[in-house]
């Protein structure tokens, strides 16, 4: 090619990068900031991954009544399957506590701990926050890292990384865990702004972590429903509970187990005739699970925040069913109770022995019409320092099951 | 005489050659449409979006 011509190529190039330049720079102005927020809107009961990525969007949309909630895959559940999900409890009446639900499917212990450590930078509502466990997260080898990889959020681990409250101890103890999680040097390095030729790194990679959890908080932004405003109410949890049994029998129709009848004719039903002892190797013990949770309630501990540990039970007949025994899986809880008794600010809301009741799940692991409700009564206690003492009445197969 | 077959690489490069500003036009256009494209992939894909779960027992 001719100077002359390579030269003109050249700035060809140069002007085609330039107008990229602007179009960025103008859709970046275009997109309102991860915090900007409407007061009016409640999200926090909108199930995103770029919400929960967001610590600035997740603190920009919390109120002094807020009360933030780890979790996972039990936040998707559609108000259209159970009726007692936390967007219609709480998410309709001011009952004086407004969930903020912070986690997706696969997001497990170390995830909460980075996204904690993230969050705990700025002041939590109420210095406390609820986290919800489920057996399914402490099966033998752990989770993939493929799963943890996808939801392995840059901004939550940087923010982590600057959080002054944070011991070494429990910053290396993350970091091994991230490197066995598959996620890669660079990346860690550039979160962690540790050497100055990492500065290019984390300029860029935060630049676009930004931009791609501002473009997608726009699916949030339309999905927040209008804040319950008005007198604080007390909820009615009899009555609440009498409703959600009515809706369990309703939707729960095709088999013993209380399964909803959409869950069990499509995806359990068909599955079953293959299942059969098929999990019988499973012990809940070859897992760093047990670790990350103890490190999520130390970063508790180290921060200040009280937190309340959720356990969601499994269908005690289905687990049965496909050969994992009563008795490994009481041993899996005990130690989620052990390690949760080993840090004396920790409460524990405890439905490990729900796995037999009806309708308290609607499939094999998630919270349904009574598991929702009875784990909503024991959150809002927890949130409001009440104790199950101290309520004014009692129900037959009702608890709250806070312990000390 | 046989007359020597034109390739298709021949015809490009002799219009380009004709064409220097429209081959200027398309470099560029080329540049800023894949920058662009990727921008908005990475923003706007949904990309890294909600996980799905899955009843991994079954």
């Amino acid at each position: 090619m001719k100077p002359r011509i390579l030269h003109q190529r050249l700035i060809a190039v140069a002007i085609g990068v330039s107008i990229a330049v602007l179009v960025v720079a103008a859709t970046c102005l275009m997109l309102p900031s991860q915090s900007a927020t409407n007061k009016k809107i409640d999200y926090g009961y909108v199930y995103s991954g770029a919400k929960s990525s967001s610590a600035q969007f997740v603190l920009a949309n919390m109120r002094d009544d807020s009360l933030l909630m780890l979790g996972s895959s039990e936040f998707s559940t559609p108000a259209s399957t159970v009726a007692q999900v936390p967007a219609q409890v709480f998410g309709t009446t001011n009952y004086g506590v407004k969930p903020m639900l912070v986690g997706e499917a696969f997001d497990q212990a170390l995830w909460h701990t980075i996204a904690l450590g993230s969050l705990s930078r700025s002041k939590i509502p109420r210095n406390k926050v609820v986290l919800v466990v489920s057996l399914g997260e402490y099966t033998d080898g752990g989770l993939d890292n493929a799963s943890f990889k996808e939801r392995f959020s840059f901004s939550l681990y940087r923010g982590f990384c600057s959080n002054a409250n944070i011991t070494p101890e429990v910053r290396d103890y993350v970091r091994r865990r991230l490197v066995e999680q598959g996620i890669d040097e660079t990346t860690l390095r550039a979160a962690e702004s540790s050497d100055p030729i990492a500065a290019i790194d984390t300029t860029v990679l935060s630049f676009m972590d930004d931009l791609r959890l501002r473009g997608q908080l726009g699916d949030v932004r339309s999905q927040g429903i209008p804040m319950a405003e008005g007198m604080v109410a007390n909820p009615n949890w009899y009555a609440l509970r009498q409703e959600a049994l009515q809706e369990a029998m309703r939707r729960s129709t095709t088999n013993e187990w209380g399964a909803e009848d959409g869950f069990w004719t499509r995806e359990l039903e068909p599955a079953l005739p293959k299942l059969k002892d098929a999990r019988a190797g499973e012990t809940y013990t070859k897992t760093p699970e047990y670790e990350d949770l103890n490190m999520f309630l130390t970063l508790c501990d180290l921060t200040g925040i009280e937190p309340l540990v959720v356990i969601e039970p499994c269908m005690g007949p289905y687990y049965d069913y496909i050969g994992i025994t009563a008795q490994t899986r009481a041993s899996a809880y005990q130690r989620i109770r052990d390690v949760v008794a080993a840090h004396p600010t920790a409460r524990l809301a405890d439905f490990s022995d729900r796995e037999y009741e009806k309708y308290f799940l609607f499939d094999i692991v998630h919270f349904g019409w009574t598991g929702w409700i009875d784990a909503e009564r024991a959150i809002y206690d927890f949130a409001l320092n009440n104790t199950p003492a101290q309520q004014s009445f009692t129900l037959q197969g009702m608890t709250s099951g806070v312990l000390g | 005489m046989a007359r020597r077959k034109k390739t298709l690489r021949g015809t490009y490069d002799q219009w380009l050659e004709a064409h220097p500003a429209a081959a200027n036009a398309i470099v560029g256009c080329s540049v800023a449409a894949a920058l662009i494209a990727v921008f908005v992939f990475v923003t706007f894909s949904g990309f890294g979006g909600s996980a799905e779960f899955i009843y991994n027992q079954f």
